[in-house]
């Protein structure tokens, strides 16, 4: 079951890390809900990326929030545009018709790209609802504004154990337009308008969904 | 290439008063401060008088962190030139080093600042920085604790203790760290909200009543705070279900009041959807 990357979720994941170069960062993947629910799919396309938190990464409440909280909270039918309100991921991905489907993470030193506890936790917590889930780890020490070679390492569930894909490029979608685009971006700043759960938490106007970076994306292709 | 002055058509005095601010508030938007920093210096150093050193040092330090390291040895040059026996720029050039992960040469720095200064906390805590940089947690953790023992009000380092701990998943010595910090600034809705994080995040029916309270308190320091609002939430539904046990009789009772909580939190998020507030 392999995993693919659209050039916008890797776009945003790469624009995460490059906002917070001194922290460890992290983040949700999101599918599309397969609509045959009897045939398997040969490949799980991960469309967007949610970026979570930066800093303290091993602590739970706000985690839990960001997989958890439903959106009962929230008076329905009311979630967008009005953005004074906390938008839930929940609501965000039943609205979109999205599943859930990895968690990518950065971590705080260059050198450090072994998945550490929290990952494991968290992808695993994924993989319960989603058998196919994948967990990434961004490479620091390969990370360039050129973004010549991809920088991830992907982890498989197998038997209980993550175990590191070969890395390769045929985990995206189109890798020539991922590494032109997101290397454009970096180049331009977009980091700097990138948010997160995290920004969205200190003021609700923050949009986590990153229109604005999802357009220039598309603007690029 | 326009310069930041033209781009944002502002003053040469306004650019200064924005790197204070960022100085005063410890901000660490390293690109920003470098390319204002770096426009100041270039073109209005003679209008700065006595502030172009403080400058020189805060554009050094975010020249690092963006590996200008061009940018970084022409501020130490100033420095140098200008305070030629200061400890303060001994520790730059230490910094500059350990930017360049010559790690020894920062270590043995700051020993000889150490040696004619024992007590100048700066080189410590360089050095404790280092250890966390090198990934010997366990090692920045015992050094950290034994300059707590001496300089027992540092707040920086209680902090920084407390997110040591906090990797390590040792959620009880970081509550121990936050709780300093609760004391001593006791009208911190962060530091209550992150206690009571930890607190949830270690877990157990005390620890969650804990949370709750705290996050309680936060939102009671600063109503605003949306973190506070939602690990109180969280931390309502967690203790809202408990069974009655004979070691814990009160916990039903607690678990019906705060079902009732549990229903005011959710009137206070449509009460902000209403308002339009932010944190």
């Amino acid at each position: 079951m392999s995993l693919k990357l659209t050039t916008q979720a890797y776009c945003k994941m790469l624009l995460h890390a490059a906002k917070y170069p001194h922290c460890a960062v992290n983040g949700l993947l999101v599918a599309e809900k397969h609509k045959k629910k009897d045939s398997p799919r040969d490949s799980v396309l991960c469309v967007d990326c949610v970026p979570l938190f930066h800093g303290a990464l091993a602590l739970a409440p706000m985690l839990e929030v960001a997989l958890t909280l439903k959106s009962r909270l929230i008076r329905p039918g009311n979630i967008f545009p009005v953005f004074n309100c906390p938008i839930l991921i929940d609501a965000w991905c039943k609205e979109n018709k999205y599943v859930i489907a990895g968690y990518y993470q950065a971590n705080e030193r260059i050198k450090e790209a072994r998945p550490n506890q929290v990952a494991e936790k968290v992808a695993a917590r994924i993989s319960e609802n989603f058998s196919e889930a994948a967990m990434i780890m961004l490479d620091n020490s390969r990370f360039t504004m050129d973004c010549f070679v991809p920088v991830l390492f992907i982890y498989d569930h197998h038997d209980n154990k993550w175990k590191c894909r070969e890395p390769s490029t045929d985990c995206f979608e189109d890798w020539i337009e991922a590494q032109k685009i997101t290397a454009a971006l970096l180049e331009s700043k977009s980091y700097e308008s990138l948010v997160d759960f995290d920004n969205h938490l200190d003021d609700l106007r923050n949009d986590w969904t990153n229109p604005e970076i999802n357009k220039s994306v598309l603007h690029l292709c | 290439m326009s310069s930041i002055s033209e781009l944002y058509d502002v003053s040469w005095e306004e650019m200064r008063d924005k790197l204070r601010k960022w100085r005063e508030e410890n901000y660490r938007n390293s690109e920003q401060i470098v390319d204002v920093g770096e426009e100041l210096i270039n073109e209005h150093a003679s209008k700065l008088g006595d502030d172009i050193w403080i400058i020189y040092e805060q554009v050094m330090i975010a020249a690092l962190d963006c590996s200008r390291d061009d940018l970084a040895w022409s501020c130490l040059q100033e420095l140098k030139r200008q305070f030629p026996d200061s400890h303060r720029v001994k520790r730059l050039a230490g910094m500059r080093l350990e930017a360049l992960e010559r790690y020894e040469d920062a270590n043995k720095l700051y020993d000889s600042i150490l040696q004619d200064d024992p007590t100048n906390t700066a080189a410590r805590k360089r050095k404790i920085s280092i250890l966390r940089a090198q990934g010997k947690s366990s090692e920045a953790i015992r050094e950290l604790n034994e300059y707590l023992e001496q300089f027992v009000g540092d707040q920086e380092a209680w902090h920084e203790l407390s997110e040591l701990y906090i990797n390590e998943h040792d959620y009880a010595k970081a509550a121990f760290c936050l709780e300093e910090l609760m004391m001593t600034n006791p009208h911190n809705h962060l530091y209550c909200e992150q206690y009571a994080e930890v607190k949830y995040t270690q877990g157990g029916l005390e620890n969650l009543e804990l949370a709750r309270k705290y996050f309680a308190q936060a939102l009671k320091l600063n109503n605003r705070n949306m973190r506070a609002l939602f690990g109180l939430y969280m931390g309502l539904f967690a203790t809202s279900h408990q069974p009655y046990t004979p070691q814990n009789p009160e916990a039903q009772g607690f678990a019906a009041r705060n079902r009732d909580e549990v229903d005011c939190v959710q009137l206070k998020f449509q009460h902000i959807h209403g308002e339009g507030l932010s944190c």
